[in-house]
């Protein structure tokens, strides 16, 4: 077998019993016995996530436990591989990300963040609780494409103060083509078609897809 | 999910009931003073309304009656009905008028039934949580919305009660006394089953380091470490209550509320609620299910299956109807019981506490007196300690809203509980996120 296609086996195995140590050490190895850090990234590291989201969208019971470490493990690997990089990465774009205001649940955000920064792009955290005012004056300061908006609770997601008040704002500021809103969160499990309601331009059922939506928001925007 | 949830009134039976820690007369029930010989204790839960009748003269339960809060059709999680009441004040005012309307149609089935006739309830006590009482009585229900109240205190105290009165039958000079939340996001309820659980003993009485857990879809946590009294909030999701699980239910007749290894490694041994046929799983036997597959190596400490299980799940039962258990199942009591996992390192490391500091741990809530210590502990549901410390209670808080009303007063009864009470808001916990995750796996409770 190609040595690289095992330790891709190992290190998805690894990934599937959530296996964090495990993980790492798959890396290490093959970094140890010659493997360049840009094959672990583009292709043991991102092709796992990609095939997280085929066996998601296969068997629609997403586990809450194997998304964390997936997106752990990736965001950890990445940033010890990049610095090892022989060229500077390009960066893919630029995103701030947030939960809507009224909103504490920080913890999609955090996946979400780690798949982003396994894919290169850029990503400010602006935390928990944040005012539709600061996401689109960051959004501006950090010359960012998207603007990630996360909600677990159904009025953050609806309200007046999420998404729809975000979208007014780039209106308002002649904005609204260069900057693309992208939403996720539980409520939008349950209603797929709320994202439209409340104006974004996407929204995503878990952090490996958001990373592939954003990608595609990042493209058309540029 | 199947719909099991339509269920009429039923009687409150002797095990339903928390045992008072102290019961009798009142301490000082003046029948020149206090009037009507009859009182009603009501826990206004979000799912379950329950409420008991007294005799307040001799000390003495009437009656139990519990049913389901009829407000669900306005969303089974407290924010709906807190957004869907914030839409307009007509909608508010019917949202509240369903509560209402409930606590007199049980008061007056209770009377019909040989219990206090509603014109001899001298007073009626009720608990609940913030968001329950709030709209109970219209006072400040949207600013549980935001979330700068939910540490403070919130007036869930009627203007008027007259159309109460009128509507439950009740004579003019009858109390009707809503027992104050703690705090936006900590309810009456709270405090009535630390109450009921004598979990702050009298001084001299050796209890520090208790818990408590009040189980629901919004779950409460308590730790009284001999001096305060550390409360949280902890929203799980339903899953303890059999809700959003494939083949759940609540506990009620027909629950498989115990599941057994049996003689061979795929067969297992049901107890049913009322012994009548199967019909789904509530909150322990979610628990039992799990556990069993745990120890069997057909589920995996991360929530995945072992290879050769598809997306069909686990049957764990063949019938006319299968009793499965899927990954997405499984997944909803993980992330349901890492919040409380997440929630007790927290309350326990404001404390400067640790797990065998604790001498009490009191469960209380949706499991009722059902749960299988063992299971709960090998999955992680509840603190791992010594099964001789931990007490399993069915519903605290109407025991504790019983003893209020035999007490005949809350304030004065509650306010050493009110002043040692520190809130915590695990929203923006540092701590909480990284807790949360080490909690998602099966595995006894990671509190250190
Ligand atoms: C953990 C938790 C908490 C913690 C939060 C701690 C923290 N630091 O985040 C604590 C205990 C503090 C908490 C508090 C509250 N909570 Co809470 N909580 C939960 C719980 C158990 C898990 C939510 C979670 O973090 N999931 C983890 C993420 C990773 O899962 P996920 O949604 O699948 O995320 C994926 C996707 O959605 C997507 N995604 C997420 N964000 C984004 C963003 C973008 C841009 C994209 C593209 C994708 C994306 O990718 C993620 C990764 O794959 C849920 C119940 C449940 N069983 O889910 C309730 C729940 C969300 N909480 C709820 C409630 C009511 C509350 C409280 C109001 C309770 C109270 N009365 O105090 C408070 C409010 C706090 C606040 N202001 O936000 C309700 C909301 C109900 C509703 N109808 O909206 C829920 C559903 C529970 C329930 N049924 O009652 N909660």
């Amino acid at each position: 077998m190609d040595p690289l296609q095992s330790i891709m086996k190992a290190y998805n195995e690894a990934l599937f019993d959530t296996d964090r140590d495990g993980a790492l050490k798959v890396v290490h190895e093959a970094v140890a016995a010659g493997v360049t850090p840009e094959d672990i990234v583009f292709k043991v590291v991102l092709p796992a996530m990609e095939s997280m989201i085929k066996s998601i969208s296969e068997d629609f019971d997403a586990n809450l436990a194997q998304h964390f470490m997936t997106a752990q493990i990736a965001t950890e690997v990445t940033e010890e591989m990049i610095p090892k990089f022989r060229a500077v990465p390009s960066v893919a774009g630029r995103v701030v990300i947030g939960t809507a205001q009224g909103d504490m649940h920080s913890l999609g955000k955090r996946i979400v963040i780690g798949c982003l920064k396994a894919r290169m792009i850029e990503v400010t955290d602006l935390g928990v609780n944040v005012s539709p005012e600061r996401f689109v004056d960051e959004a501006v300061a950090c010359n960012a494409g998207v603007i990630a908006i996360s909600a677990m609770m159904v009025h953050t997601a609806r309200g007046e103060n999420g998404c729809l008040r975000v979208r007014q704002l780039l209106k308002e500021r002649g904005l609204d083509t260069r900057i693309k809103i992208v939403v996720g969160g539980a409520p939008y499990h349950f209603a797929h078609d709320l994202y439209k309601v409340v104006q974004a331009d996407a929204w995503a059922e878990d952090g490996v897809t958001a990373g592939r939506v954003i990608e595609d928001l990042i493209r058309r925007v540029r | 999910m199947r719909n099991r949830y339509a269920q009429p009134w039923r009687p409150l039976s002797p095990d339903d009931y928390t045992p008072l820690i102290h019961t009798g007369p009142g301490p000082a029930y003046d029948a020149l003073q206090r009037g009507r010989a009859c009182g009603a204790a009501v826990d206004l839960g979000t799912s379950q309304i329950r409420i008991s009748t007294w005799d307040r003269r001799t000390g003495e339960r009437l009656a139990g009656i519990c049913g389901m809060n009829p407000q669900a059709v306005f969303g089974t999680d407290i924010l709906m009905r807190l957004t869907a009441a914030c839409r307009s004040e007509e909608r508010a005012r019917e949202i509240s008028r369903m509560a209402g309307n409930a606590i007199g149609d049980a008061l007056r089935l209770l009377a019909s039934r040989g219990s206090a006739g509603t014109g001899d309830i001298g007073q009626i006590m009720i608990v609940g949580n913030t968001a329950m009482l709030s709209l109970l009585s219209l006072k400040n229900y949207s600013l549980l919305l935001q979330p700068e109240y939910w540490s403070r205190e919130i007036d869930c105290r009627p203007e008027d009660t007259r159309q109460w009165h009128t509507d439950w039958g009740l004579a003019n000079d009858a109390a009707i006394d809503i027992i104050q939340p703690l705090g936006g996001f900590v309810g009456s309820d709270l405090l009535a089953g630390v109450l009921a659980t004598n979990l702050t003993c009298p001084a001299g009485d050796a209890a520090e380091g208790a818990l408590f857990i009040d189980f629901g879809s919004n779950s409460e946590i308590a730790l009284w470490d001999g001096a305060k009294l550390w409360v949280t909030s902890a929203a799980g999701g339903p899953a303890f209550e059999g809700r959003g699980i494939t083949c759940g239910m609540p506990a009620g007749p027909g629950a498989i509320y115990r599941i057994t290894p049996g003689h061979s490694p795929h067969d297992f041994a049901f107890d049913v609620i009322g012994g009548e046929e199967l019909q789904g799983l509530c909150g322990s036997g979610l628990v039992d299910g799990i556990a069993c597959l745990l120890k069997l190596g057909i589920l995996k400490k991360n929530g995945n299956f072992s290879p050769g299980i598809g997306k069909d799940g686990f049957s764990l039962f063949r019938g006319r109807e299968d009793i499965v258990l899927k990954k997405k199942d499984v997944d909803s009591m993980q992330r349901a019981k890492a919040a409380i996992g997440a929630g007790v390192f927290c309350l326990l490391e404001n404390a400067g506490m640790r797990l065998r500091d604790l001498r009490r741990v009191c469960i209380a809530g949706a499991f009722g007196k059902h749960l299988n210590i063992a299971n709960a502990c090998s999955i992680g549901l509840i603190p791992d300690v010594s099964p001789a410390k931990i007490e399993l209670y069915g519903n605290a808080a109407l025991a504790g809203c019983e003893l209020l009303l035999i007490a005949g007063e809350g304030a004065e009864t509650l306010a050493p509980l009110r002043s040692s009470a520190h809130m915590i808001n695990l929203s923006g916990d540092s701590l909480f996120e990284d807790k949360f995750i080490q909690n998602l796996y099966l595995q006894p409770m990671q509190t250190a």
